[in-house]
């Protein structure tokens, strides 16, 4: 009788740690991938000061966030928040990727601006050319021309509308689930 | 794999639609200069980015890409935004004709997704009000 009842006890603590390893494996790939994607962000993106890179934020569903130091200097990891159990049922939207800096949405070519070329050297490689329009990286020119762009025109549009995001959730899925051993 | 094919296969039909209007509007595509920021011509630039090539997917050809295209609308500046929405329109319209242009043996195999905008922006300093869209592609080079 107490035999058996320590089965039973066993086979339940069993069942809990199955659940837990897989709402870990589960929660933890989401927060790599969007970890992964701020980096990928951060390395497409222009940098400059490294202001902008430096201003992405990662929000989840419940409220959690982590917001990066908005601060110059070079593009710095920014960790998400893992998810909570009740956070992850159901299939919204877990994680929100954005970025704070006041000129983002130019920094992004999703919006003209005004560029006024600061004089120093940006942190990362730079293009030379013509600025045709008010678009930050619509420059022409064969790397002459008065203005300087360190990420080519639409490069936010390509990573979020050429698959990449897609790609990286899958590996970062991929990645801890090979790391769950039942 | 064949991207200019895949480029063709959705830069034709734009230059052809707007091409066809009355007047026509010029398009600008990669690489190629577009007219100079001071003057208030209305033109169109189209700019085809690619994101990942041979993404193995469940069906046997690997032959594919992905990307985006992203269209921009140059109208004159403080003249309201119906010239420009009609112009967006032409090209919503090309997208949509894309999609629904049938599977063939041979040739570029080219479906767009969602459609983000149009948005809009008129700055002080540049003399064209913009409207904006974005869409994801996926083409399948068949042979």
């Amino acid at each position: 009788m107490a035999r058996n009842r320590r089965l039973l006890n066993e086979l339940a603590r069993l069942g809990e740690n199955l659940d837990r390893l897989a709402v870990a494996a589960f929660s933890r790939g989401p927060a790599r991938a969007a970890e992964e994607i701020v980096v990928d962000l951060q390395e497409a993106g222009p940098v400059w000061s490294g202001r902008f890179s430096n201003s992405w934020q990662i929000d989840t569903n419940d409220g959690r966030k982590t917001v990066g130091t908005g601060a110059a200097g070079y593009p710095q990891r920014l960790y998400a928040p893992l998810l909570s159990g009740r956070s992850f049922v159901g299939d919204d939207v877990k994680y929100t990727i954005s970025n704070f800096a006041p000129y983002a949405d130019e920094a992004r070519d999703l919006a003209e601006g005004i560029f006024i070329d600061p004089g120093t050297t940006p942190l990362k490689e730079y293009d030379r050319g013509t600025r045709v329009s008010g678009y930050r990286g619509d420059l022409i020119g064969n790397d002459e021309g008065p203005n300087r762009s360190t990420a080519p025109l639409d490069w936010y549009t390509t990573y979020v509308r050429g698959g990449a995001i897609d790609r990286q959730i899958k590996l970062s899925l991929d990645a801890e689930l090979g790391r769950v051993r039942l | 794999m064949n991207y200019q094919a895949i480029r063709a296969a959705v830069e034709n039909p734009l230059l052809s639609a707007f091409s066809g209007l009355v007047p026509a509007v010029p398009v600008y595509f990669d690489n190629i200069t577009a007219v100079p920021p001071n003057t208030t011509t209305e033109y169109v630039r189209v700019n085809v980015t690619f994101g990942i090539t041979n993404e193995p997917t469940l069906t046997s050809s690997v032959d594919n890409a992905r990307g985006a295209i992203v269209i921009r609308i140059f109208t004159e500046k403080g003249r309201g935004p119906a010239r420009n929405q009609t112009l967006l329109t032409t090209a919503v319209n090309v997208l949509e004709t894309l999609n629904n242009t049938a599977k063939t043996t041979s040739g570029v195999f080219f479906r767009v997704g969602e459609i983000n905008g149009p948005t809009f922006s008129a700055t002080e300093a540049a003399p064209h009000f913009v409207g904006r869209i974005d869409t994801s592609y996926v083409a399948t080079v068949l042979s």
